[in-house]
């Protein structure tokens, strides 16, 4: 019975290692489809010079959850037009649907910050913006990437250890 | 339908105020706000002050006038950058707002506009049935005279533009249905939505929204093959020169221009040479006479009058 429960026991552990490997594991795709976006964004208005509702409204109705919602749904605000500026709007939208996206905090905080830098004058500007953005995007990919590989190492290796652990103090 | 096109893109708390008024948008002009002014409405040709809850003037705030920019460039007004340069921005239904503020400038040219200070909206009627009085005179034995539609700012041209663009298009006692190019440039023809004409201009019609006159005549002339050409304020020596050249294709076309008579036509050398030249062949005057849109003259190619206005109004 005993050897029964000490394998259940690791098996629970080390599946909690890999949930917890997984979620850093979904940071990194998180932000490479949160490029993924800024880049459609950035051919909208490049390319078509889309307004910003016509642009969520076709990237959203193509995009996968949450940020299909996220931006069908800003795409609705702003045709609600109720007296809301579009920082607001967007800020809002950020912070309600993408709160559980799985993006890195500061990266979250980054992207709700960023609604204040659009539908500005300029075209060229607007593009430039979304650029660096971008770049912001893909260093964070790569410090994430870096940390990635230790961290899922590190979550597995805990995962078998405290499955042990545990044993070792019921035992 | 026209009434929410126009309340939605107005601040709310002016949405509310107008509709206060109890007004009836068919026949509402401009309504004018400025920052830190009354809000001003002009109706049948007259100014009207809207009024507040407590009676007084309504004061335009500054954060309306910034939040109305928001909802006419739909939060994107690097979309309407060559707008902005000109100083209006077309919105769904064709209307035209109107910005002033301060100019920014590169090179010697206005880039854009930025603390816009002053919106003006002007509405664009749709009046079927408007170009009526005028078939007789711009038809023979159903072929269409290259026509010139001459008046004022806010006389009505686009307005019978659109309508003979319909009664072209579709066809009428005076003329046979035939295919129409439109280039609207300013959406102010067709008021497009997403490329789609709000107004009605026909089943025969093609638009080609937003796009420069004279690239556009050009664009449309080779890809469409249209019998009919009709654009809005031709003006530049471009424009002219596209008019010409879509003309010796063998296409009908009917323009407009700014200017109050054909006098003062004639004083602008680009036209000067067009009347000289005689390349349009009916020359249609609108004038704000009892109504807005009244045909004040049609002249022939000569530039002889062919019909004076009595008591007859068209639009």
């Amino acid at each position: 019975m005993k050897p029964a429960g000490a394998v259940l026991v690791i098996i629970a552990t080390s599946a909690w290692g890999i949930t917890a490997a997984q979620m850093f594991q979904n940071q990194y795709e998180q932000l490479k489809y949160l490029q993924k976006i800024i880049c459609l964004l950035r051919s909208e208005i490049r390319y078509a010079r889309s307004y910003l509702g016509e642009a969520f409204s076709q990237i959203g109705r193509k995009a996968e959850s949450p940020y299909k919602e996220w931006l069908l749904e800003m795409c609705g605000r702003m045709e609600d037009r109720n007296g809301t500026v579009f920082e607001e709007i967007w800020e809002a939208g950020v912070l309600e649907r993408l709160k559980d996206a799985g993006l890195p905090k500061n990266t979250l905080g980054r992207l709700a910050a960023f609604g204040s830098q659009l539908g500005m004058a300029d075209a060229e500007m607007q593009i430039k913006l979304l650029d660096l953005f971008r770049e912001e995007i893909e260093q964070t990919m790569n410090e994430v990437q870096e940390e990635m590989r230790m961290k899922i190492r590190l979550c597995h290796c805990l995962g078998v250890m405290s499955g042990i652990f545990i044993i070792i103090l019921l035992v | 339908m026209q009434k929410d096109r126009v309340m939605n893109v107005l601040p709310r708390s002016i949405r509310t105020a107008v509709g206060r008024e109890q007004l009836d948008i068919s026949r509402l002009q401009e309504l004018r706000l400025r920052a830190e002014k009354p809000l001003i409405l002009i109706c049948d040709g007259r100014e009207r002050i809207v009024r507040d809850q407590r009676d007084e003037p309504y004061m335009v705030t500054e954060e309306e006038v910034r939040e109305m920019l928001q909802y006419i460039s739909n939060y994107s007004l690097y979309a309407y950058e060559q707008e902005m340069k000109q100083g209006f921005i077309t919105v769904e239904g064709g209307h035209r707002v109107g910005l002033t503020g301060q100019a920014v400038i590169e090179n010697g040219r206005v880039k854009n506009l930025r603390y816009v200070s002053s919106i003006n909206l002007r509405m664009s009627h749709e009046v079927l049935g408007c170009a009526d009085l005028v078939f007789p005179y711009i038809t023979r034995e159903g072929r269409l005279y290259h026509t010139l539609i001459i008046s004022p700012p806010g006389c009505g041209k686009t307005t019978l533009l659109r309508d003979l663009v319909r009664q072209i298009s579709d066809g009428n006692r005076w003329i046979d249905g035939m295919a129409v190019g439109v280039v609207d440039e300013r959406s102010e023809i067709g008021g497009c939505y997403r490329g789609i004409p709000q107004n009605q201009l026909g089943m025969r019609t093609d638009i080609l929204d937003g796009c420069p006159k004279a690239e556009g005549m050009t664009m449309m002339l080779r890809s469409m093959s249209p019998k009919v050409l009709a654009v809005d304020e031709i003006g530049t020596a471009e424009d002219v020169h596209a008019v010409e050249y879509a003309m010796h294709c063998g296409c009908r076309l009917i323009a407009t221009a700014h200017a109050d008579s054909m006098e003062e036509l004639r004083r602008k050398p680009l036209f000067d040479r067009m009347v000289a030249e005689k390349r349009f062949e009916r020359y249609v005057i609108l004038e704000n006479g009892e109504q807005v849109g009244q045909v004040g003259g049609i002249f022939d190619c000569r530039g002889s009058l062919i019909y004076r206005a009595a008591a007859a109004d068209l639009c």
